[in-house]
C-alpha cells in the first residue's frame, strides 16, 4: 500500500496533539502549580508571603524586630537585632528550598514552591498574604 | 466445505505467524512488559484489509496468539496477558473503523498509529487502575503514547512494505 497525503496529515495532527499533551503539563506546572512563597518561621508562628509581591516586613523575634524584604522575587534580611548580622550579609534567596536564618533572633526564612490548590489546605501556616 | 477448510488453514497459518513474531519480540529488551514495538500487530493490520477475514477471525487469531504465547513464555494467567488481549481487541475495532471511514484514502501507516495509540492508552489505563490501583502510570501516559506513536509509525511502514509483496 502506498502512503497517502491523508496518512501524513493524520500523523502530523496526532503528533501535534501529543506534543501539546506532553508540554502543556510542564507549562501548567510552571504557571500554576509551582507558585513560590516565602515562609517565615519562628518558635511561635509560620507566615507565608507571595514572593512575587514586593513588601517589607517587621517580624518580632527573641531579641527584637527583624526587617525582612521581598524585592524582585528575592527575599532577604534587611536588618536584624543580632550581633554579627550574618543574616543581613547573606545572599538573597529566590529559588525553591533556599533558606536563610537569623538564629540569635530565632527567625528562619525559606522559599517554598507548592501546589497553589494545596495552600488553603495547609494547616501549619498561621497566615498567608497575596 | 473446501473453502471453509482453506480459510481454517489460513487462520492457523496466521496464528502461527503472529505467535512466532510475538515470541521473537519478547526477546528484545524493553523497560516495561507492555513497551513493545508491536511487530505482531502487523498481522492484524494486513488481515484487516483482506476481505476473506472478518473481524471475528482476527479476534480468534488474537486469542490463540495470546494463549499460545502465554504458555510458551510462562506468563499464563498473568493479568498483563488479559489486559493485552482486551486492549488489542479494542484497538483492532478502532483500526477497522478507521479503515471503513477513510476506505482507500489511507494506508497502513495512519491506521497503525491509531491502533498503537488506542492499544497503549487502554493498556496503561486498565493496568494502572485495575492491576496497580494507582495513578502513577496514568501520570506518565503522555510518554507511553509518544512511544506508541513512533512504534505505530514503524509497524505501519513495515506493513505497507509487506502488503506490497502480499497483495501486488
Amino acid at each position: 500500500m502506498k502512503t497517502t497525503i491523508i496518512d501524513w496529515l493524520i500523523i502530523v495532527i496526532i503528533g501535534i496533539i501529543l506534543l501539546f499533551f506532553l508540554f502543556s503539563d510542564k507549562i501548567s506546572k510552571n504557571k500554576d502549580d509551582k507558585k513560590k512563597f516565602l515562609l517565615i518561621s519562628s518558635d511561635n508562628f509560620n507566615l507565608k508571603y507571595d514572593i512575587s509581591q514586593d513588601t517589607e516586613l517587621i517580624i518580632a523575634g527573641k531579641l527584637g524586630n527583624s526587617k525582612i524584604k521581598i524585592k524582585k522575587r528575592e527575599a532577604f534580611f534587611a536588618d536584624s537585632p543580632c550581633k554579627n548580622k550574618l543574616c543581613v550579609h547573606s545572599k538573597p534567596i529566590a529559588d525553591e528550598k533556599q533558606i536563610n536564618a537569623c538564629l540569635p533572633n530565632g527567625i528562619l526564612i525559606k522559599i517554598i514552591a507548592e501546589n497553589y490548590k494545596d495552600n488553603k489546605k495547609s494547616e501549619n501556616i498561621d497566615a498567608t498574604t497575596k | 466445505m473446501q473453502l471453509q477448510n482453506n480459510k481454517n488453514k489460513q487462520l492457523v497459518f496466521w496464528i502461527i505467524v503472529s505467535v512466532l513474531i510475538y515470541i521473537t519480540e519478547n526477546f528484545i529488551p524493553r523497560p516495561l512488559p507492555w513497551l513493545k514495538i508491536g511487530f505482531a500487530n502487523i498481522v492484524f493490520l494486513i488481515l484487516l484489509k483482506n476481505e476473506k477475514f472478518k473481524i471475528s477471525d482476527l479476534f480468534v487469531i488474537l486469542i490463540f496468539r495470546n494463549l499460545i504465547a502465554a504458555f510458551v513464555t510462562g506468563a499464563f494467567l498473568v493479568p498483563i496477558i488479559l489486559v493485552n488481549t482486551l486492549s488489542c481487541a479494542i484497538s483492532i475495532i478502532a483500526m477497522k473503523l478507521f479503515f471503513i471511514i477513510f476506505n482507500d484514502k489511507i494506508s497502513f501507516l495512519s491506521v497503525s498509529v491509531i491502533g498503537a495509540l488506542v492499544n497503549m492508552g487502554l493498556q496503561v489505563s486498565i493496568g494502572s487502575l485495575i492491576i496497580f490501583k494507582n495513578f502513577l502510570l496514568l501520570n506518565m501516559l503522555q510518554y507511553f503514547l509518544l512511544y506508541a506513536y513512533f512504534s505505530g509509525i514503524i509497524t505501519g511502514i513495515i506493513s505497507n512494505k509487506f502488503s506490497k509483496k502480499i497483495y501486488c
